[in-house]
């Protein structure tokens, strides 16, 4: 799901690899002041963040967070570090097992690969945001009726990219969903409760 | 003799009975704190610098950069110069700092500078420090080069090109025999010239655990097919998680 129906990364500065490579060059010749810097690349001025912290605007769960952060920090860093919201686990810290799924505009992503400067113009939803109040959302409470975990670690990641998952398909078919949710690890080997989740909202029959 | 039977199905209060797990509402909502969700107020990021070689000398340790980095706390030198390492991700120095990338700043800026010591990461190459060494031949040389089956012929060229730096007496020879060195070889060893060894590096290799059983060589030579293949193992932890 999240390889095929990501949102392609559209240019928006028009700064290519090459270029970005001579800024870096500038850059790091600049000598170390404080405040926002700007470099003339590529024919446009850019502005340059970091090293040292820059202020940074969220909007998570729709409410608006601030923070002052070092440009390198990801969002799902961020998310548990700065604001508390520990749903997002980081397990493997490099976009393979999921287990810090969050929705982008709706989209699953994977937290520990997005940059929290990266994220400040997008609508981030974590976990938190979709259990209703003290009431688990239906995702939620399959997990719990089909026994779909075990230590619970990856658990958060694959409710957001299910919860995610059946909104764009509302009628999987089991391999729809095997296929769905291959962006997710369960070190446990709850897979067959995880599917049985996904199709027990479907009304799919179980494979 | 006491009988035992089940109590009746309808009257178990577990057997049989789907029981929700306790915690599973607070961890598929993403609510249950592990250890590792808890940020309590000045908690610190730490990390280790490891060995990148699997066998080496440290030679020296610089960690006065790291040290004068702003948000390091403490830089601890875990296993000092001089120190002969034998595994690559052993640990060398340890430091703590306000956060991870003030951590990570900090490992890059120390140096540490290591003697690189022979070592072999694939046991499908030939062993390179018997191919490198051109002195005589020690009584270790000869068990690694059995031991990894080294061609007869390789072995008893390297014999005579080399010599070798060790007297068996004919108790050796006997158990040589004994544990399947070709006579070819056997001969070549009573031939060799002695020379005196110098001082080498120890052998990297530990001895092998071989057990026969049974008489596999029969087994193979009535066997109706023979498949020959080399398998490695490759290295498992006992924690996976």
């Amino acid at each position: 799901m999240k390889k095929n129906d990501a949102p392609k990364p559209e240019p928006t500065s028009g700064v290519s690899r090459r270029d970005f490579m001579k800024i870096s060059a500038v850059t790091s010749a600049l000598p170390l002041v404080l405040g926002p810097k700007v470099v003339h690349a590529a024919g446009e001025d850019v502005a340059v963040l970091g090293p040292g912290k820059v202020p940074v605007a969220l909007n998570v769960n729709g409410k608006k967070l601030q923070a002052e952060l070092e440009p390198r920090v990801t969002l799902l860093d961020a998310l548990r570090g700065q604001f508390n919201l520990t749903g997002a686990k980081r397990v493997c810290d490099r976009g393979a097992c999921g287990a810090c799924t969050v929705l982008m505009d709706g989209k699953p992503v994977y937290a520990c690969s997005v940059l929290a400067i990266d994220a400040q113009n997008a609508k981030i939803t974590t976990i938190e945001a979709l259990a209703e109040g003290d009431k688990l959302s239906p995702v939620m409470q399959a997990f719990v009726e089909h026994d779909a975990q075990q230590c619970g670690f990856c658990t958060p990641g694959f409710v957001v990219a299910i919860t995610a998952f059946l909104q764009d398909h509302p009628k999987p078919t089991a391999d729809d969903i095997r296929h769905g949710l291959s962006g997710n690890f369960c070190r446990c080997g709850t897979y067959s409760g995880i599917r049985a989740v996904a199709l027990a909202h479907t009304g799919g029959k179980r494979s | 003799m006491t009988q035992y039977s089940w109590p009746d199905p309808a009257t178990r209060p577990l057997l049989g009975k789907k029981i929700d797990r306790v915690d599973g509402p607070s961890k598929s909502s993403g609510r249950a704190k592990y250890t590792y969700d808890y940020y309590p107020q000045g908690l610190l990021a730490g990390s280790i610098l490891r060995c990148p070689y699997a066998h080496a000398k440290i030679v020296s340790i610089d960690t006065s950069a790291a040290e004068k980095m702003p948000g390091v706390k403490a830089v601890e030198i875990i296993q000092k110069p001089g120190t002969e390492i034998f595994w690559a991700g052993d640990e060398i120095v340890g430091v703590a700092a306000v956060d991870e990338g003030t951590v990570h700043d900090a490992l890059r800026a120390i140096k540490v500078e290591y003697e690189v010591l022979p070592h072999f990461v694939s046991d499908a190459e030939p062993p390179k420090i018997v191919a490198a060494d051109t002195g005589p031949i020690s009584s270790d040389d000869f068990q690694d080069m059995e031991e990894n089956q080294v061609p007869d012929e390789e072995v008893i060229a390297a014999i005579q090109k080399r010599g070798i730096s060790f007297k068996p007496s004919d108790k050796d020879y006997e158990s040589m025999k004994g544990m399947g060195v070709d006579s070819s070889i056997i001969a070549a060893l009573k031939k060799a010239k002695y020379v005196e060894g110098a001082a080498k590096p120890k052998s990297p290799y530990k001895k092998t655990a071989l057990q026969t059983q049974g008489e596999p060589d029969k087994a193979f030579s009535s066997a109706a097919a023979v498949s020959e293949g080399v398998y490695g193992m490759p290295c498992i932890v006992h924690c996976s998680l």
